[in-house]
Order: structure tokens, then sequence, then C-alpha cells
């Protein structure tokens, strides 16, 4: 699906740190009120110290943009809140740097205008014990990013084989398989630009259907039309762009607040996409990409568990384990032995979708009070 | 209840709202085989829905958002009710296929009552959308979107209030909020975010007191006639609100220019006359002596234009504070009024006032000359100068409200009127050497300038309503918008109440003033001094 968000940054953005402090709270996180309106964020221009930040994003009753984005100079996004419509405010969390930053809410009218000034001395970097295994933790999402990626390349080459020989079965069952490796990744994808929409966009999120490509586009022909027919050119892109994406996650910088930023995203997608069945719309294989999902959160969240019982934080760590378990638990129940591995959509009736709405909404909770944890920590 | 029937309820109320639209239409004649007729604010309305409507679900679709659904559902129940009751009353075979097409969209749209489930794709709502837009075009029913609808949007929460079946109470909600969200409701959110929600929660809002509730949920929820009235008297309040926010439509401009022409004449009335007082004595050969007072005017004058230039830089480097800026500046014009009325008719008559000016006069006409220049030439054109700039200085910070209420236009054609008055007296009175009326002239721009102050307070307590600095508790009645831009007179018991009180404090000030000045000429008669000898 389009856009989730981790926040990663590109090897070149110095903005990026560990937090220097061994603080083990929030507490001395700076909130930023940000209000999304037609003409983009309000404020627009933003001045602050530099050190952990929790953005905190409302719509003011505009229903043209519905995110925001915090970038850095080279335009690679390092924190953002989407699906900000009125009555469902967003936050993320961020330790910056000193330095000049861009403020955008996509689709304003003042797009990529906005700017933010992080003053101060640049911290020193990551020296007490909490910092150490944050280092780790980054480093070793980073190794777990680009294992997936690997195998996402691997995949799309084989899906896009199929679809060039026009053997639309074989593209059927590698279809969902093959999307769970990037649905566990997607946040990263979504710093790059336009690559995850070229991906991953749904027909909900295109404004004209001549401009739709990606996995869903091939989808809906496929499912559709039961043909591979016009899907080849999309097939040849698809591939293209994931191997784009496979060439810049090497170059990714990463902080702890992203990690945890991501991890949430990734269940606001199960919310917002798979339980509604608005994935995968065609093939009705929400419960495979819902599984991506999860393990990618599930993942990013576990590497943060070490510095966040470091951090006193273990309370917090036991109870987003426990839920993050709840959920799998019941999404094992529709594990089934065919390619997909996975029941389809269609066999949730209304009580198993509210089932899992609850169960991902008592995970959001705790999750997201992560990233703050994290950020100065 | 769950939601389903809360729809199918939705529904029954629209088939039975275009059973009786018959009835409803009754006064507007059948065409004899040409376009069917609407009014231009349900034309307007139905229009701006249907631009809306996509917009909104393109936005809601992303979360599945429920309070954002119903919204979505209720402007398509609203659009199906207000072609069916064109179509039913004046059948014609394009509306009738955009009547279908719309209740075909708003059954479509019954599927966002499952926040769990795929809903109808925004491309397909938009394609609608624009299919029923272009139907009503060819069945002659369309409209253009305008950027200040509030006409339309006044008439049609009137018409809301008027109307006995909900569902056509309701279409004509939705299509008074509607006109307001793709118009004025752009803008808003760019300059006060906070009033943008207020103006929506008068239309939706589903939480808090059942008096709180939204003007819409009110209609859906079966209310009675007074708490209709009651949200659409408040709907219609925080979209004239956004109105004076947006300086689409503030004071009207007559009332601008006039409120200009009034103080700056008035000001000027009370300069020319202490200049004539001060001068009054100069005749045979200390007239000489007019001189130097009368340049000091004229340095007063362009020390007050420096002024204005000074407060409008000031202003403007305040930025668009909107409504908060009108506030602010409001309360100032306020304070300025109540200066300039009580001084008035707390010595009515002058003569303590002016006796200070002639004790100075005295005291300069006492200065010997020091080295190569005059002590008495440069006293006297310091005299001239703060006569003529004190009036100014009070007129500069009166007319900064003005010019950010209403803008430049009309606030500089008052200052001209106002100029030209109190050059025209000045003119008679140093040049012509006559006397005119002043004390009566006194006595009228004193009155005038008492309604200016009820006007002044009456828009600015309007404007602390709009940012929520003062509580808006509804009279119950309704007064018409002119009520508004002519008089400052909204219907809120803190706005005229704050205008009652400060007309009586200020009339009330005077009959007091008049009454121990009475008693005191009784005491002690005397004769009363004259306003100007000159």
């Amino acid at each position: 699906m389009i856009k989730a968000t981790l926040a990663i940054g590109a090897a070149a953005a110095a903005a990026l740190a560990l937090g220097a402090c061994g603080s083990s709270t929030s507490k001395d996180s700076k909130v930023l009120a940000v209000t999304l309106t037609d003409a983009g964020c309000t404020p627009q221009h933003i001045e602050v110290a530099s050190g952990p930040v929790t953005f905190q994003v409302t719509n003011g009753g505009t229903s043209k943009v519905s995110e925001m984005e915090l970038k850095n100079r080279s335009g690679v996004i390092l924190g953002e809140s989407e699906n900000v419509v009125e009555g469902v405010p967003g936050k993320f969390s961020l330790n910056l740097e000193p330095g000049k930053y861009v403020v955008n809410c996509p689709t304003g009218d003042a797009e990529d205008q906005g700017t933010l000034v992080a003053t101060g001395k640049a911290s020193a970097k990551g020296q007490g014990a909490s910092a150490a295994l944050l280092a780790r933790a980054t480093a070793a999402y980073k190794d777990y990013v680009q294992h997936e990626v690997a195998l996402l390349r691997t995949g799309t080459a084989q899906f896009t084989a199929a679809l060039q020989a026009g053997d639309v079965k074989r593209a059927k069952e590698l279809f969902g398989p093959v999307r769970a490796h990037y649905e566990a990744i997607e946040p990263v994808a979504e710093s790059f630009g336009n690559l995850d929409p070229e991906i991953d966009a749904r027909v909900n999120d295109v404004e004209k259907l001549g401009e739709w490509t990606g996995f869903h586009r091939i989808e809906k022909t496929l499912w559709e039309q039961n043909t591979t027919r016009g899907t080849e050119s999309y097939g040849r892109k698809l591939l293209r762009d994931v191997e784009e994406l496979q060439r810049k996650v090497v170059t990714i910088s990463l902080q702890p607040a992203q990690l945890a930023n991501g991890a949430v995203e990734l269940m606001n997608e199960v919310s917002n996409s798979k339980i509604t069945g608005e994935e995968d719309r065609y093939s009705h294989t929400d419960l495979s990409d819902f599984e991506g999902n999860l393990e990618g959160s599930r993942e990013a969240f576990k590497l943060l568990v070490p510095a966040l019982y470091q951090t006193g934080n273990a309370a917090l760590a036991k109870t987003v384990e426990a839920r993050f378990a709840a959920v799998q638990q019941n999404l094992d129940a529709y594990r089934r032995k065919t390619p997909l591995g996975f029941a389809l959509y269609g066999e949730l009736s209304e009580k198993d979708r509210q089932a899992f709405a609850k169960e991902v909404g008592a995970l959001d909770e705790p999750l997201a009070t992560v990233a703050a944890k994290v950020s100065g920590a | 209840m769950p939601r389903r029937v809360l729809a199918l309820l939705g529904l029954a109320a629209l088939l039975l709202s275009q059973a009786l639209a018959p009835v409803a239409y009754a006064g507007m004649p059948a065409p004899a085989g040409g376009a069917p007729r609407a009014p231009e604010r349900e034309r307007a309305g139905a229009r701006a829905l249907l631009s809306e409507l996509p917009s909104e679900y393109r936005t809601i679709d992303r979360t599945h958002e429920a309070e954002g659904a119903a919204r979505v559902r209720a402007m398509a129940l609203a659009l199906a009710s207000q072609l069916g009751l064109w179509q039913a009353a004046q059948p014609q075979p394009q509306l009738a296929a955009a009547a279908k097409g719309a209740h075909e969209l708003a059954r479509d749209l019954e599927a966002t009552a499952d926040r769990l489930q795929p809903w109808p794709l925004p491309l397909s709502v938009r394609a609608d959308a624009e299919r029923i837009a272009a139907q009503l075009r060819s069945a002659g029913l369309g409209a253009a979107l305008s950027a200040k609808p509030y006409d339309s949007i006044e008439a049609l929460l009137g018409d809301a209030r008027g109307a006995t079946a909900p569902a056509t109470a309701s279409a004509y909600a939705a299509e008074a909020y509607a006109l307001f969200a793709t118009g004025p409701g752009k803008r808003l959110q760019g300059t006060n975010a906070a009033l943008a929600a207020s103006v929506q929660d008068a239309f939706w809002q589903r939480e808090g007191r059942r008096a709180d509730r939204g003007l819409l949920v009110a209609l859906a929820s079966g209310a009675g006639t007074g708490a209709v009235a009651h949200a659409a008297t408040t709907a219609n309040e925080r979209v004239s609100s956004a109105a004076t926010v947006l300086g689409d439509r503030t004071i009207g401009r007559s009332t601008v220019v006039a409120d200009a022409a009034v103080i700056v004449f008035r000001e000027g009335l009370e300069a020319v006359l202490i200049l004539a007082a001060i001068t009054a004595s100069f005749v045979g050969e200390r007239r000489r002596l007019r001189r130097p007072v009368l340049f000091g005017a004229l340095l007063g004058l362009g020390a007050t234009a420096a002024t204005y230039a000074l407060a409008q830089a000031l202003v403007d480097a305040l930025g668009d504070g909107g409504l908060r800026l009108q506030a602010i500046t409001g309360l100032i014009a306020i304070a300025v009024l109540l200066v300039v009325t009580n001084w008035f008719f707390h010595r009515v008559y002058w003569s303590e006032w002016l006796g200070r000016f002639h004790r100075r006069r005295r005291a300069i006409e006492r200065i010997d000359r020091f080295g190569f220049i005059s002590g008495q030439l440069v006293a006297f054109t310091l005299l001239g100068l703060t006569s003529v700039y004190r009036e100014g200085f009070e007129t500069v910070l009166f007319l900064q409200n003005l010019q950010v209420s209403a803008g430049s236009s009309a606030t500089a054609l008052g200052i001209a009127i106002g100029l030209a008055g109190t050059l025209a007296v000045g003119f008679v009175t140093f040049k012509l050497e006559r006397k005119l009326p002043y004390k009566k002239m006194l006595i009228a721009t004193g009155v005038l300038i008492g309604l200016v102050l009820g006007v002044m307070v009456g828009t600015t307590v309007h404007s602390l309503q709009g940012l929520g600095w003062v509580p808006s508790t509804q009279t119950g009645f309704t007064l018409p918008l002119w009520c508004g831009q002519w008089l400052g007179l909204y219907a809120t018991w803190e706005g005229i109440g704050a205008q009652l009180v400060a007309l009586l404090v200020v009339y009330g000030s005077y009959a007091v003033a008049r009454a121990l000045q009475t008693r005191r000429y009784k005491r002690v008669p005397r004769e009363v001094p004259t306003l100007a000898r000159g």
C-alpha cells in the first residue's frame, strides 16, 4: 500500500544521529504542533532547539492535505505523519541535529516551501549504554531491510517473468508472497520520493487511472480480466523500481525513533487498508500483506527492546510484546496450506474484522509511545 | 441505533420528502416544455455538494473515519433529496437521469457506514459527481461556485428552518454547508483554522450537549423546531464570523465611510476650534502671531500623516492577523471613542479645556526673544502643532480598525470627506472670519460619535466571539444581516448587551454631566463661555 512511514535518511543525511544523553524518558522532548490546511503546513516556518522533538499533527479542516513530512535538505523524508484527517491526529518523534530541514505537507498550495531550523550545538554521538544498544538496533534493522528488499527483488523478477510468459496462474500465486516482503519494509521505500506510489499505489490513491503503476495495477488486470495481457510493461517498470529501491536502501542512515515511527505506521497500514480489504481489492490477498506489515513492525520493535529495558521502560516493552503476540495469534488462525499461505479476505466475517481492529488498536496505543522514549535515549 | 438502520431511515425520509415535493414546490410554476426552474441558491447548493462531496470523500477514504463518512453520506442524501424534489415538481429527462444518479451514489456510499469493509473508489465517486453535474447543466440547472456565497447560505439556512420535511431541511442545510466549504471555508483554514472547525461543528458536531449539536445532526435526530432554529442561527452566526475574518463581509462599506468621515470631521472640528480660540485675540498688530500657530497646525497635520504611515507599517508588520488584528484594533478604537466622548460630554461647553489653551497662550505671550530665534514664534508653532497633533493622534488610532476591517478605499473616502468638512470649517473660520454654530456642531458630532461607538462595540464583540475570547449566547431571535453590516448588531446577548452598556455609559454620563452643570449654574449664575471668539 502507498506510504506508511519509517523515515529513513540517506547516508548523507547529516542531520541524523543518536541522542547523546542517557535519559530514559521523553520528558526533554519538545512538542511542536502542526496544523494541516489547504495551504499546507501551519506554521510554515519553525525554529526549535535541536534534540528530541515530537510533532503533533492535526487537520485544520482541509480535505486536500492529509500528511506532513519532515525532509532533510536532500529531500529524504526523515519523519512523517499520514492520513491525518479531522478527528484523527497524528504524531511522530525525531532527534533533530542542528541544521535546516524542509517541512512539507504534500498536495498543499505551498508544497515543499516550509522550513524548520534546529538551533544549538550538535550532540555528541551516543555514549551511554542505551546509546550503544540503539546503535546496534539501527544497524541490525538496516540489515533486515536489505535482506527483505533482496527477497523482494528476487520475487519480483520471478513475478514479472511469469507476466512476460503469459503464465496467469504462476503470476497469481507469486503476487501475495512477493508483496509481503515489500509490506514488511514499506516505510523505508516511502522515504525515497515517488518510489512507493510507483510500486504500491492502490487504485484509491490515484487521481487518474493513466498514472497508475505497480503491483496493484497488475493485480487489477490479473484478477479482473484473468490475463497477463497488458501487464508486461507494468511488470518491467515494477522490476526497475524495485531494483532502484534495492540500490537506495544500501545508503540509508537511521535513528532509533525512525524504527519506532515505522513500526507504528506499519500497524496503521493494517488498520487503514488490510482489515478493510482495500489493499488487495481484486485479489483479496490482504491477510498476506497483513502478515508482512506485522512482521516488519514487530522486527523494528524487537530490535529496540534491549534499549527499552536498559532505560527503565521494561513495562512498556512487555505490554507491546504481549499485544504483538495477541495480534499474531489471531492472524495465525487464518494460515492456510496454499501458495499464498493465508485465507482470502472474503473469509473474514464482520466479527473477525472487528476483533482484528480491536487488537491492532490495543497494540497501536503503547507502540505509539516508543518513539518518544528512544528519540532522546 | 445501528448505522445501517439510520441509513435506511434516511432513505425513507428522502422518499417521503419526494412524495411531498409537489407540495413543497407548489408556488413554482411548472415549465411548459422548457428547462425546470429552481431558486439560484438551491442550484448553487447542489453544485457545491457535487464539488465538496468527492473532495471530502477522497480524504476520509484514506482512514475510513466514521464522522467524515457520516458527513459524506448526509451530503449524498441531501443531493438526492434536492434533485428528487426538483424532478417531482418539474419532471424532465436530464433531471431524472441526474436524480437517479444521485440516488445510486447515495446508495453506494451506504457502504461507508461500516469502516471495516471496502468502500467505493474515490475515482468512481468523483466520476459520478461529475456526470450528475453535467446532467444538471444539460437540464438548465447548472450554477457557478462563488467565493462569497453568504447570501445563499443565509437563505438556505432560513429554508432549512422553515422546511417541514426533515429530509428537505437537511438538504438545504447540507447545501449551505457545501457552499461554505467549497468557497470561504477553504480560505478560512489558512487564516483561522479554529474558526473553520467551529463552522464545521455548527453543521456536524455530534458530541457534547444537545444544544451544541450541529444543525444536520439536530435534524437527523428529529430535534424540535426550537433546537433546529437555534442550530441554524448558530451556523449563520459562525458563517458570518468567518465572513468577517476573511474580510468578505465586515461592517458595511457605507458605514465605514460614514464612521471615518465622522471621526475625522469631529476631531478636525475640535482642532479648528482650539486654533480659533488661541488666535482669537490676535488682532491688529498682534495678527502676525497667527502665522506661527497656523504653521504649527500644518506641522501637526504632517506629524499626523507620519503617524498614520507608522501605524500602518506596524499593523502590516503584524501580518494578516485577520480577526485577531481586527479585535485588537477594535478595542483600541473603542478606547479612543470613549476618551473622545467622555472628554466631550464632561466638558460639554469647553470651558476648562479652552481655558487651559488661553492660559498657555498668555504664558507664551510673556516669553521674550532668545538668541536669533523668537521664543514666542517657536512656542506658538509648538502650540499649533500640539493642538492639532493631539486630535490627529486619536484619529490615527481609531482609523486603524476601519482600515483592518474594511480595507483602504472605504477608509480613505471617509477620511477625504471628513478632511473636506474640516477644511471648509477652517476656511470659514480663518479666512472669512465668520462664526459658525460651533456648539450645535459639537453636540451633533458628539451624538454621531456615540452611534459610531455603538457600532464599533458591536463589531468588536462579534470579532472577539469569532476568536472565542468572548462567549456567544444566541438570543433566540434572528436579525437580518444588514443589521450586522450597518449597525454591528448581531443576535447574541453579549453583543447587544455590550452595545447597550456603551451607549448607556456615554449618553448616561452626558445626562449626569448636564444635570450637574445645570445645578451649578443655578447655584452660581454666570454667563456660558463662548466657544470661539475669532
